[in-house]
């Protein structure tokens, strides 16, 4: 009875520890060796259910490399504000757009950003039709001071926005950025879909352990997991609203009429050059 | 009857007492040769190449005398005292403290400037007399650290009005 008992904790444990390793290594369940039918055998003190949790485990990886989600500029893209739960995870904008970005056709993941200065003759009236843009365009003013504004607008708008922006003044700097996160991003929801898969397995392992203690352990590495999960999705949220809303930033800078400079004519007369009191002070003699 | 009238002024300037100084100063005047009273304490230096007449006191401030010719002899007091102001002022960057009109010994009409330029420590009074004739245009000129002339002010004032 103790020997049976011994046997099963220390089961929990192994299986425990083989998914922590692979969720911290951050590795793919595409990972050599996992999804191998020895490691996915069932540990010994699991009952035959577990076979059939492992498949369902399995079953959930990783696209391959050549599967790669890919958010095309031309979906509806969520309004930023909207709050995404887990189960309509970034995927959701990039589903059926899976394109291989190594191929010719491949579409990548790019945030643009767009930094303006702009001398204008008056700074509110500037700030106040560029204002009216984001609201034209379907976007939003992150942010105003004094001389400068900070606008989103819909990645579909991004250049007309950035044209009718620049048409406010002479513009005296200008900076376009175009990040591509597609790595970032595909690792991302590589990181999300195996925290998934893990939360799936502990939750099984949960419901099949046979004492407080074991139960406890699950829980706690759940809690880990769940987690985790929380952060990968704010993340991939982030970079969803950066991709579906370009930034611009616009400064603004007042035109100075500065007054001609007087032309100084010299008088033809040399000895007004001469009254000088440098001249008079000079030890002449 | 002209040898009468000839005789009254001959007889006028004797009993003023003024006729042989303002035809001297006249004639003076004319060929360029005028002067002036060196304020007290200063001295004269004599081998000045650039000036009629130069002083210096011991404490550094210097006064001087100089003339040229008129350009023009309808060139009066009025023109050359803007264009002096103008040079100074608008060419030269140098401040216009004052001006104020004044007169020479004999009655001869002048402007004087008060021009400054630097600050604190640094600031310099420049002061210029201008005397103008349809043939020579005179300039007496003084100029010294702003709290030195400040303290000569008075007999530098009388000197540039002694102009004869």
């Amino acid at each position: 009875m103790l020997w049976r008992k011994i046997l099963r904790t220390g089961c929990v444990s192994a299986l425990m520890a083989v998914s922590v390793l692979s969720f911290i290594a951050g590795c793919s369940m595409a990972a050599p060796g996992w999804g191998s039918p020895r490691e996915r055998a069932t540990p010994r003190g699991f009952s035959p259910v577990d076979r059939a949790a492992a498949d369902r485990e399995a079953a959930v990886r990783v696209p391959r490399r050549g599967s790669i989600p890919v958010l095309s500029n031309k979906l509806d893209l969520e309004a930023p504000g909207n709050t995404q739960d887990e189960e309509s995870s970034p995927a959701r904008l990039v589903a059926d757009h899976s394109v291989d970005p190594a191929t010719p056709q491949g579409k990548r993941i790019v945030i643009y950003n767009a930094g303006l200065r702009i001398v204008v003759k008056e700074i509110d009236k500037a700030i106040k039709r560029a204002e009216a843009f984001a609201a034209e365009f379907g976007g939003y003013v992150q942010e105003i001071r004094s001389e400068s504004i900070t606008i989103r607008i819909p990645v579909a708008h991004y250049r007309e926005a950035v044209s009718r922006m620049e048409d406010l003044g002479r513009v005296v700097a200008r900076q376009l950025d175009a990040a591509d996160v597609t790595e970032e991003y595909v690792d991302l929801e590589a990181r999300l879909k195996n925290a998934k898969a893990v939360r799936e397995r502990l939750r099984a392992l949960l419901d099949r352990a046979e004492d407080v203690k074991a139960a406890l352990e699950v829980e706690k590495e759940l809690k880990r997991v769940g987690e985790e999960i929380e952060r990968l999705l704010a993340k991939l949220k982030l970079i969803n609203n950066r991709v579906a809303y370009s930034t611009i930033l616009a400064s603004f800078e007042r035109v100075y009429r500065t007054p001609p400079t007087q032309q100084i004519m010299k008088l033809p007369f040399l000895w007004l050059r001469e009254l000088d009191p440098q001249r008079l002070a000079r030890n002449d003699w | 009857m002209n040898l009468t009238q000839s005789m009254k002024k001959n007889i006028t300037l004797r009993r003023t007492g003024y006729g042989p100084l303002a035809l001297t100063v006249f004639v003076g005047l004319s060929s360029g040769c005028a002067t002036i009273d060196p304020p007290e304490g200063y001295i004269k230096v004599r081998k000045s190449p650039e000036y009629d007449l130069k002083a210096v006191s011991a404490r550094g401030n210097v006064i001087a005398l100089s003339s040229r010719t008129n350009a023009d002899r309808d060139a009066g007091l009025d023109f050359w005292a803007q264009a002096v102001a103008y040079q100074k002022v608008d060419v030269d960057g140098m401040q216009l403290a004052s001006s104020e009109p004044i007169k020479g010994k004999i009655g001869q009409e002048g402007v004087l400037f008060n021009f400054e330029s630097g600050e604190g420590q640094a600031k310099t009074t420049y002061l210029v007399a201008l005397y103008v004739t349809p043939s020579r245009i005179y300039t007496v000129e003084a100029t010294g650290p702003a709290s030195e002339l400040a303290k000569d002010m008075d007999k530098l004032r009388k000197a540039m009005t002694s102009f004869r």
